[in-house]
């Protein structure tokens, strides 16, 4: 984000989300999306949102997520295509 | 796998090709034992990734079997304890391009459009059920849903992500950030 004296508008809060909560801004811009925070409700209201769906998304789909685990044919029949490639 | 000391009464000139035969194969069962103990661990993490990539347990396993192939073929050229998942990864992302290609597809994109605080938050997602998201997540095209996997579900980081799909950080990091504003939308509007 460049020009520090600009407002910071809900359309650029949106856009630079994720470069605030993965810590890329300068501290001069993190202040103003703290300025725009403490007076704009919908883009609090947002970003708890936004986390929430990450966070929804590791809990779901997680390595250990109840989803179906590797199939016990496609392992017998990588060790067999192994096998094939080697003899070949 | 027996010892070679019957080379010793082979005569010098034959003894050579003995030996580097002798060698390949000795050479061929330490790459298979590492290929076995360092790589078909992650099967399973692949697999999940290929599932949620493809959305079909049918076109995950062929992923994931090409996959395993091309690394079992290439293990020579992996340097021993660098980033294996990495490199299994880019493998996967390359075998899943690769199949764009040849049926003539690009992987799918979509513009963020009326994005904002206005649209409604996901609120009780989760509460209806882990399928709900992952339903959500389904529901994005693959070129968004693949950057959030990586990041958000397998934890790369923003540079081997780069290096995974072999596209500019920059890229990464927009495909990403709209991977999840879409999500949340989707979310949102699956759970009204």
């Amino acid at each position: 984000m460049e020009g520090s004296e600009a407002v910071l508008t809900c359309r650029d809060f949106v856009e630079f989300l994720d470069d605030y909560l993965e810590g890329r801004l300068q501290e001069q811009v993190v202040a103003r999306f703290h300025e725009h925070l403490s007076q704009c409700p919908s883009c609090v209201a947002y970003a708890r949102s936004y986390q929430d769906s990450v966070r929804l998304a590791r809990k779901a789909l997680g390595d250990d997520a109840p989803v179906r685990g590797v199939p016990e044919e496609l392992v017998q029949a990588i060790l067999a295509a192994q096998r094939r490639s080697q003899a070949g | 796998m027996p010892k070679m000391e019957a080379t010793l009464a082979i005569p010098a000139h034959a003894a050579m090709p003995s030996s580097a035969a002798a060698d390949s194969a000795a050479g061929r069962l330490i790459v298979d034992d590492r290929f076995e103990r360092e790589a078909l661990p992650h099967m399973r993490s692949l697999y999940s990734t290929a599932y949620r990539l493809t959305r079909n347990s049918a076109d995950a396993e062929d992923l994931v079997q090409e996959t395993m192939l091309r690394a079992y073929r290439a293990f020579d050229s992996y340097t021993p304890d660098t980033n294996i998942r990495a490199w299994l990864y880019t493998i996967l992302y390359r075998v899943r391009a690769d199949h764009y290609r040849r049926i003539g597809r690009s992987v799918q994109t979509v513009e963020l459009e009326g994005e904002g605080p206005g649209t409604a938050p996901p609120q009780d997602a989760l509460a209806r059920g882990q399928e709900h998201v992952a339903r959500a997540l389904a529901e994005l095209p693959e070129c968004f849903r693949g950057a959030v996997l990586l990041r958000d579900i397998q934890e790369f980081s923003y540079e081997e992500i780069a290096a995974i799909l072999d596209i500019p950080i920059g890229t990464v990091m927009s495909r990403i950030h709209r991977g999840r504003a879409l999500l949340r939308r989707s979310l949102a509007s699956l759970g009204s």
